[in-house]
């Protein structure tokens, strides 16, 4: 393997002259990776977050109908 | 060999058993696709005509090869969801489709920015980049047409149909390089030989990131597919156990 091929920082953030078209390759890949792995992460928060509301949900309804059934027996 | 196929095929199997290779997977991706960003980035040596440009092809190749290989995944997919009506095998189609889309916007983009400086333009009507356009609009196809039915089996055996006929795309685009005289040049052959025109240091990092985007690939459709396995099994006792159990 070759060594750094760099001499500065400065050097590397230039890329000789192509700064614009290296960079921007590697920073659509960082928001390819990012999107992908965000993406069904946050899908799932939001499918058991929901789930749990609709859970709490039914709970209150058949609380409320079992209250409502014992009130007509008594 | 059958057991082994309709054990697959279940849902909460795949569910419980990508739980736990998932962590293994994503380390793995991890220290390959950081070692192979370092190298392209850092060690990979001036090339002496396109310059730093050289790093751009360790995004580019394994984008672009990897998006290739999502279409005829999906029509598998398509495929033994319409042969078996494995519920399984749609929802690994359905996380296909996004996937391929950003990988094939992804290779579409760079291949441009790249070719603005080796070839003198962002755009060209070449058997190669038209072809994989055409994939693109095929996967923006799919996309859509699996969010425009409503009945969710319709969905399923549409875009099945749609991956399989457009699967037909895959060879051309593989091939066009050899069947026509285009601008895209054909695939590289790399040597073991340090004097050859694709020496080792060349080809070792972009081998590394082509593992690295693959493992990165199958990563994000496992996550996928896990998403659409709660969601269509969200009234299984399972699937209500794990979210009555989850912290968030």
């Amino acid at each position: 393997m070759s060594g750094i091929q760099f001499s500065s920082l400065g050097e590397f953030l230039l890329m000789g002259k192509y700064t614009f078209h290296v960079w921007s390759v590697y920073f659509l890949f960082a928001v390819l990776v990012a999107a992908n792995l965000i993406t069904p992460l946050r899908q799932k928060k939001i499918f058991i977050a929901e789930q749990k509301r609709r859970a709490r949900r039914d709970q209150t309804i058949a609380g409320a109908t079992g209250a409502e059934q014992a009130g007509v027996k008594s | 060999m059958w057991l082994w196929f309709s054990k697959l095929g279940s849902p909460r199997w795949f569910y419980e058993l990508s739980s736990k290779w998932l962590p293994w997977l994503i380390v793995i991706m991890t220290i390959l696709m950081v070692t192979g960003i370092v190298w392209a980035l850092l060690f990979v040596p001036e090339d002496y005509q396109q310059g730093h440009t050289i790093r751009i092809m360790y995004i580019h190749v394994p984008i672009a090869a990897i998006s290739l290989s999502l279409f005829p995944l999906m029509a598998v997919a398509g495929a033994i969801t319409l042969v078996w009506k494995m519920k399984l095998a749609d929802m690994v189609a359905k996380a296909c489709a996004p996937i391929g889309l950003w990988f094939t916007g992804l290779a579409l983009a760079s291949g441009a920015i790249w070719g603005d400086l080796i070839w003198g333009t962002w755009w060209a009507w070449d058997a190669r980049l038209t072809s994989l356009l055409i994939q693109f609009f095929l996967f923006v196809g799919v996309v859509a047409l699996r969010s425009a039915i409503e009945s969710p089996d319709a969905a399923a055996r549409a875009c099945a149909i749609l991956s399989i006929v457009g699967a037909i795309n895959v060879p051309i685009i593989k091939y066009s390089v050899n069947w026509w005289n285009t601008l895209h040049q054909p695939a590289s052959s790399f040597s073991t030989d340090p004097v050859s025109p694709n020496p080792p240091e060349i080809w070792v990092p972009l081998f590394i990131m082509f593992f690295a985007v693959y493992l990165f690939m199958v990563i994000t459709l496992i996550l996928r597919t896990r998403v659409e396995i709660l969601q269509r099994e969200r009234r299984s006792q399972w699937v209500m156990d794990l979210v009555a159990g989850s912290g968030s």
